[in-house]
């Protein structure tokens, strides 16, 4: 279990991440969502010990996170960075041994690694011969080498296509399966709606939101809708009720006063056919808009 | 899960500085652009050599024709004489049956000289243009006869003749002024200090932005300590440097062996000797400070502002092995980095006492110490800012 407590840091007048707050479980992956400039970045790199926080600190399993934990994490930075020049195989055998492997073991998993992303064959090609995509695969690879004990990847999705994608989130999900707390930043809301076990929304350096997807869908107040075969307008008189639109026989509204809603059904029964009555939780984008605004 | 990390103490595995040093090695040294430039440095300084040899050599066999036996025996004779100043040098006899043939061997380029007695003394006869030396040792031989013989008619003994026309030769200030010999050393190893510390140095400081510039920094330093990768990055560079000086010297002392100084090659050995390891102290105490060059920038061209300042020390260093004369010469031998050319140098002269290298050593070592440290700090504090190109001052006042 990976915590993130009250960090702070500044840069000259800008604070850049505030006071911030979080908990990545073991076995789970959490989404870290925020616009440019958010501090998702900076969190990233304060929690790797790149970065000097002014204040507040970073705990693994209850303690404060040592030098020699971190050298297992799994990181991938903001910027891809990785020897362009140097083959993969030999880069990925050297990340692989700064971070305790022997070379033979580190060249068995690297190379079984290649294999599954259908890079087997290229093993001794140079970073830069391979197209965007493979190289950020590369690039997944090093930091999941090595039986990482935690995984903090910035924006380890971008400019992947759909079905790389959902190779890497297997992989990723793999690794959270043994136990290992996953950190991702994303600006993909349909990706982390799918593949996170939960979310921390950033917005100017704060925590805004946090929490399973259960958790915030929740928090809002849950709308209402109802399709009919008639006109709906009629449910703007109906008491009880705060209607956010109506169009045609479809209305949209919240439920202020328990009871309401099963009135309301009557009175639309009596009026013709009810299509559809059903619960509607806000989507993550909306969440997101919501709190972000 | 199996981890075989330090944290939990098990199977005792390579350092990461060690495992930094074998990667900047096994990159640097599968580098085609890197092979092939010191290929022909060496190639150049074999070729060199060689072309000498070849020139000097053709020069110094000289073919001759006689038709009595005296010429021949004069001939040999001079062959011993000219082997006195140039071992190499040889003289090749053959016997023509006329005078009219041995003029044709010349004429047709058989031979090179045709030598004869004539009505007023030695004759040599040429093709087209006489060969200086030959004839300087011809003239010794006849001279050295005639004298005996007349010292012979006179009845005094060719060792008091000898000792009467010695001429000694007294220098009141020895050493004084750098023979042409200790000149040369002091340029090969100007020139040689000056290219290996560019190239390794650049090469670190460039190594060393490359990272950053990929931000593979960041992955590194997440990993291992910044002083171990900085650590591995220099030892790497510096045992590349010294090994590819250690090639080229080699090859000049080899070649050496090849000319008319190799009765030199001891004190050139010894020199050169010292020069490497000066040259180790020198490039130990600026690879810190090369590392720091490129961690103060972002991109690879902002190198060539942080590597001003290395540029000119070593620029200095060159141009000081030229310059310098005399005492400033005494005293800039025990600079640190400038040392590194001066002292070998004065070696090869004879001007230092057996204590002046290992005092001019020491001063380098303790400097060097010093600046390790100075860069270690620059380039620790340096390495994981990405906003722009800093500047020397900013590097020294930047915190953790």
């Amino acid at each position: 279990m990976l915590d993130v407590i009250h960090l702070t840091r500044t840069f000259g007048q800008l604070t850049a991440v505030d006071d911030v707050t979080f908990t990545v479980p073991a076995g789970q992956m959490i989404g870290f969502v925020g616009g440019n400039g958010a501090g998702k970045t900076t969190t990233m790199r304060m929690i790797m010990g790149l970065l000097a926080p002014d204040s507040g600190q970073v705990n693994l399993n209850g303690r404060p996170i040592t030098r020699s934990d971190r050298s297992r994490f799994g990181y991938m930075p903001e910027e891809r960075g990785l020897y362009a020049k140097q083959p993969i195989l030999s880069q990925l055998i050297y990340l692989a041994e700064l971070k305790g492997m022997t070379r033979d073991s580190a060249a068995a998993e690297a190379s079984g690694l290649m294999a599954r992303f259908g890079l087997g064959d290229r093993l001794k090609d140079k970073l830069e011969k391979l197209s965007l995509g493979n190289q950020q695969r590369v690039q997944i690879a090093a930091a999941v080498m090595a039986d990482p004990i935690g995984l903090i990847l910035d924006e380890p999705f971008s400019g992947l296509d759909p079905k790389a994608v959902d190779e890497m989130a297997g992989l990723l999900a793999e690794r959270a399966s043994r136990g290992v707390p996953v950190l991702f930043s994303s600006h993909q809301l349909d990706l982390i709606d799918r593949l996170c076990d939960g979310l921390v929304i950033l917005a100017n350096g704060r925590v805004v939101a946090a929490g399973t997807k259960d958790d915030l869908e929740s928090r809002g107040a849950t709308k209402h809708r109802l399709v009919t075969d008639t006109d709906a307008g009629w449910v703007r008189d109906v008491p009880g009720l705060r209607v956010d639109a109506v169009d045609g026989g479809t209305a949209l509204f919240e439920i202020l006063v328990p009871g309401a809603g099963d009135d309301l059904l009557a009175q639309a029964l009596q009026r013709g056919h009810v299509i559809e009555f059903t619960p509607v939780r806000p989507t993550l984008s909306e969440i997101y808009r919501e709190v972000t605004a | 899960m199996s981890h075989p990390s330090t944290a939990q103490g098990t199977p005792a595995r390579r350092p990461a500085w060690l495992i930094v040093t074998i990667r900047e090695i096994v990159v640097k040294v599968t580098d085609r652009a890197f092979i092939i430039g010191t290929l022909t440095t060496l190639g150049l300084i074999v070729a060199g050599f060689a072309i000498g040899f070849l020139v000097s050599g053709r020069a110094q066999t000289t073919d001759v024709v006689v038709t009595t036996p005296d010429a021949a025996a004069l001939a040999r004779s001079v062959e011993a004489v000219a082997k006195q100043s140039d071992p190499r040098s040889s003289v090749h006899v053959s016997e023509a049956s006329s005078d009219e043939a041995a003029r044709a061997q010349v004429a047709d380029g058989d031979a090179d000289v045709y030598l004869h007695n004539g009505d007023t003394g030695w004759s040599t006869t040429w093709e087209s243009e006489s060969d200086d030396g030959f004839i300087t040792s011809l003239t010794d031989v006849l001279s050295v006869q005639t004298i005996n013989d007349l010292a012979a008619q006179a009845g005094v003994s060719p060792e008091q003749i000898s000792q009467q026309m010695a001429v000694n030769v007294e220098l009141l200030n020895a050493g004084g002024t750098a023979g042409p010999i200790a000149f040369i050393a002091t340029v090969v190893f100007g020139v040689l200090f000056m290219m290996s510390a560019m190239t390794y140095g650049m090469q670190i400081a460039t190594s060393v932005i490359e990272e950053k510039q990929s931000r593979i920094v960041e992955i590194l330093v997440a990993v291992i300590p910044i002083r171990e990768l900085l650590a591995g990055k220099v030892i790497a560079n510096t045992l590349i440097a010294a090994a590819q000086v250690m090639l080229l010297l080699g090859a000049g002392l080899i070649g050496l062996t090849f000319t008319p100084l190799s009765d030199l090659l001891p004190q050139f050995a010894g020199a050169a000797g010292w020069f490497l390891v000066f040259f180790l102290a020198g490039f130990l105490a600026l690879a810190c400070i090369w590392a720091a060059a490129g961690a103060l920038g972002t991109r690879s061209e902002d190198l060539n502002q942080t590597s001003t300042p290395l540029m000119w020390v070593i620029m200095a260093t060159y141009v000081a092995a030229f310059v310098a004369t005399g005492t400033t010469r005494d005293i800039l031998s025990f600079v640190p980095i400038v040392s590194a050319v001066l002292m070998p140098a004065r070696l090869i002269d004879g001007t230092a006492a057996w204590w002046e290298p290992l005092a001019a050593l020491a001063s380098n070592l303790v400097f060097a110490a010093l600046m390790v440290l100075l860069g270690e700090r620059i380039y620790r504090r340096a390495l994981l800012r990405t906003s722009g190109r800093l500047n020397w001052r900013q590097g020294l006042q930047l915190s953790e």
